[in-house]
């Protein structure tokens, strides 16, 4: 077997970190698992459970690992990596929907029903917003590492933000009433 | 609403939007090394030259008998290894796979909660621990993973736990009592009021609320209620005028009900009096002794004396005096009577 060059990674900047992923450097890699797991994780949650998504995060990065060699554009990380999110996730949900709800908690915090109540009013907003939501709200990323990690425009990431907090307040505003 | 606290968390915090957050925020994603599916991180990725391709098409079925001899060793290995071993190992910390109708099997960890629906039902399963089903309705939650202790809870439903991890690893909470298997296979049941019941089916299992406790063996029942922790076990071949007075004296200590409990008590029922004797006191004790009395013989050292002070070497000589198996094993655990 020819074992692969190391690789040492002298640059934390995300293109160089994708390089050194694509020549086998796995510490790079873990890098980049770190920086982006978060958006990973909100693009999932815009489209499945929340016990689903855990999960998925994994296998999003595995498949990320197995065709990184096909990233051309090192830079166009964040957005190639958005697609495989979006494409896993539905992938399970053509597959099968599980028979039960399996909830995780983040952070040393057992998220409520109250929380979880709102993830899915979250979810049934329209896909910009509610992906732009997630990553702003749940995952704790700013406007600015929303546009950076995406690969979406800062101006659409700030359109996306503001209207789709309009409807968040519409749609809790709804549901109070309702209770 | 402030859009520049929205844009990127800077200025004056806009209250609707950090109650979001506070709410929200225990969903968030935790990239951990460990949850990135990559074995050592940090290793340099090992690629397959072109010859092991090659020689995997040409001894493709030698190295597939190779490789099977190896997984059948290690088979082997294995089985004689975890016979020996008494105590896991850090490397063999147990990982509960959950497997739902039909569904591919998934990992769960402290933290996470199984919940299933009206009609869905799922089970865990441990190779270090055993095998956990968990019915319709239910919610359980996985509390800790540690190699000295599987701790999970029940918070309402039903599961059918059977458990082949050495005594006092395997505890289920639940809102009444905590219950800690001694080597066994039982049905545990909470209801939505928090009250709950625990049979039996083969070993032992202690039910523990405070300083209250009950050790319920093969064939026996307990009831528990929110509040007051764990019923008086008894056996369910029992006659229900006798479950049912006992279930009374457990709920309100109505001492008439104590009296049907000791009149109709049969000698396996001992079980029930045994209990009795540390749930009761002054004459209400001397009469559950009397009839334990009549019903076991017991040696001569355990007097009504040393039985009304609460004596435990009594104590401990009036149960093996059940013959349902000695008090040494369990000794070791803890008693707080």
């Amino acid at each position: 077997m020819v074992a692969p060059t190391p690789v040492e990674v002298h640059s934390e900047e995300p293109a160089a970190l994708v390089r050194a992923a694509q020549r086998g450097d796995r510490a790079a890699f873990g890098i980049l698992y770190e920086r982006y797991a978060r958006m990973v994780h909100g693009i999932l949650l815009a489209r499945v459970s929340y016990s689903e998504a855990e999960d998925l995060v994994q296998e999003v990065f595995l498949r990320a690992m197995q065709q990184l060699h096909s990233l051309r554009d090192a830079n166009a990380f964040g957005g190639w990596l958005v697609k495989i999110a979006r494409h896993s996730a539905a992938d399970l949900r053509r597959k099968f929907r599980p028979m039960f709800e399996l909830r995780d908690r983040g952070g040393g915090v057992w998220p409520d029903g109250q929380a979880l109540e709102v993830l899915t009013i979250l979810q049934r907003l329209p896909k910009a917003y509610r992906e732009t939501l997630i990553l702003r709200l749940v995952e704790g990323m700013t406007g600015p590492e929303i546009a950076t990690r995406t690969g979406l425009t800062p101006e659409s990431v700030r359109v996306n933000l503001c209207r789709g907090m309009k409807l968040i307040r519409e749609a809790l505003g709804r549901e109070s009433r309702h209770e | 609403m402030n859009e520049k606290y929205l844009w990127d968390r800077t200025g004056q915090p806009d209250p609707e939007i950090a109650d979001l957050e506070e709410l929200l925020r225990p969903l968030r994603y935790e990239a951990s090394p460990e949850n990135l599916p990559l074995a050592s991180v940090g290793k340099p990725v090992s690629r397959i030259s072109h010859r092991w391709l090659f020689a995997w098409k040409i001894y493709s079925w030698q190295i597939g008998l190779a490789a099977a001899a190896v997984v059948v060793c290690g088979i082997g290995l294995g089985i004689v290894f975890s016979a020996r071993r008494g105590a896991m190992q850090e490397s063999d910390m147990p990982a509960w796979k959950v497997y739902a109708n039909g569904s591919k099997p998934r990992s769960v960890r402290s933290g996470q909660t199984i919940e299933t629906g009206e009609y869905s039902n799922a089970r865990l399963e441990s190779d270090f621990i055993g095998e956990v089903r968990v019915e319709p309705k239910s919610r359980l939650r996985i509390l800790e993973t540690r190699k000295e202790e599987q701790r999970l809870a029940l918070q309402r439903g039903t599961i059918h736990a059977f458990i082949w991890a050495p005594p006092r690893q395997f505890v289920v909470e639940t809102p009444s009592a905590t219950t800690i298997d001694l080597g066994c296979r039982y049905t545990l049941h909470v209801g939505a009021d928090g009250r709950g019941s625990l049979d039996v089916e083969m070993g032992w299992v202690a039910f523990q609320w405070g300083k209250l406790e009950s050790f319920i063996p093969e064939g026996a029942t307990c009831k528990t209620r929110a509040g007051k922790g764990p019923g008086t076990p008894y056996f369910l071949d029992a006659e229900p005028e006798f479950a049912v007075a006992l279930d009374r004296f457990d709920e309100n200590g109505d001492v008439r009900a104590l009296d049907v409990v000791i009149r109709g008590a049969r000698q396996r029922d001992g079980l029930t009096l045994w209990h009795l004797l540390s749930r009761t006191e002054g004459e209400e004790r001397g009469k559950v002794f009397a009839r334990f009395s009549e019903l076991v013989r017991i040696p001569p050292e355990v007097t009504l004396e040393k039985v009304l002070r609460g004596d435990p070497e009594a104590l401990d000589a009036a149960w093996n005096a059940l013959e349902l198996g000695n008090t040494d094993w369990w000794r070791e655990w803890k008693r707080k009577w």
